[in-house]
């Protein structure tokens, strides 16, 4: 069922030795948890060899009606700028890097569907790595 | 051992390069340190790290976690994993002893394992590794990855006793020490180790 959700790369499926709270993961198995898996997906330190398939994009991070919502964020310059997600989510779309996509993550946490685009768009950029 | 390292100051006319400042180092009860390392131990060939995780010099280290963890991941090339080892409970030890000269002291270390079983197996696995460029991660028993071997300088493979033991009450296997050595004790890995091919 994870394999629906998540996929390895860059390795053959094995096992990986990550690093606490994850420990040892086999992706041989076909029984792996899969909150654990997201768990280690989102992980602070991206771990290498798993990613979010569009599927557990969908299925992780379901749309909500927030695109009405405004962030009370802080912009680059340091001054306060709102964004709604609608906004932050069309930059996360044209983003050309991971780490320009998270920035405006950082901006709006608060937002599934901004969570969701960031994850869609962290896919597609590894995609294309 | 660090402490006389990590600080900018000049003594006696005489400049030391350091940035991060001398720090406390009392220790707090109830702490968990359990001695020893745990079973399962990794070994690949250095040759086959595509890249490898890197850490600071202690003129840029901020912190003694910087100073002392290696920071991202060991990268295999295509086809090349870690493999896993397996220790006699009880029988793993990691030692780093400060060698050379005063003025030119440095760390060596020493990785000591028993492996049960004189089997073609394991004999095979030492013939292989006998000459080889090595990285050894170890786990200690509180949970802690240690890296013996550097980008620059691997782990080798340096003493062995094995014996088929004379009686039912002794150790069958091999009795096994690597030894590498570095600047400092054996960097700490808080990184991903791959014991399945890279594709």
């Amino acid at each position: 069922m994870w394999k629906k959700y998540f996929k390895i790369i860059g390795i053959k499926p094995g096992v990986i030795i990550y690093p606490r709270p994850f420990g040892r993961i086999d992706f041989r198995s076909d029984n792996l948890d899969i909150n654990l898996l997201k768990n280690l997906v989102e992980d602070d330190r991206n771990l290498p060899y798993l990613v979010i398939t569009e599927a557990g994009i969908d299925h992780f991070y379901d749309d909500e009606t927030d695109d009405d919502n405004k962030g009370d964020i802080k912009g680059n310059d340091e001054t306060i700028k709102e964004y709604t997600a609608k906004e932050l989510i069309s930059l996360i779309k044209k983003s050309e890097t991971i780490a320009d996509a998270f920035m405006y993550l950082n901006r709006g946490h608060n937002f599934a569907s901004v969570e969701k685009a960031y994850a869609k768009r962290f896919y597609e950029l590894n995609q294309g790595s | 051992m660090l402490f006389g390292l990590i600080i900018e100051r000049t003594m006696a006319g005489l400049g030391l390069i350091q940035c991060l400042d001398l720090f406390e180092t009392t220790y707090a009860s109830g702490q968990d340190n359990t001695g020893g390392l745990t079973q399962a131990w990794y070994y690949a060939y250095a040759e086959d790290i595509l890249t490898w995780p890197t850490y600071v010099s202690k003129d840029s280290a901020t912190t003694p976690e910087q100073l002392m963890n290696y920071a991202g991941n060991f990268i295999m090339k295509p086809t090349k994993q870690f493999f896993e080892g397996y220790l006699t409970w009880g029988t793993g030890e990691l030692k780093w002893d400060a060698q050379g000269p005063m003025d030119c002291k440095s760390s060596k270390h020493t990785f000591e394992i028993s492996r049960p079983s004189a089997s073609a197996n394991i004999l095979a696995f030492i013939d292989l590794i006998k000459n080889a460029n090595l990285v050894i991660i170890c786990r200690d028993k509180d949970g802690d990855y240690r890296v013996i071997g550097s980008e620059f300088l691997a782990a080798k493979y340096d003493t062995d006793a094995g014996t088929t033991g004379k009686t039912g009450e002794d150790y069958k296997g091999d009795v096994i020490t690597f030894m590498s050595e570095l600047e400092s004790a054996p960097k700490f890995y808080p990184g991903v180790i791959p014991v399945t091919p890279a594709s």
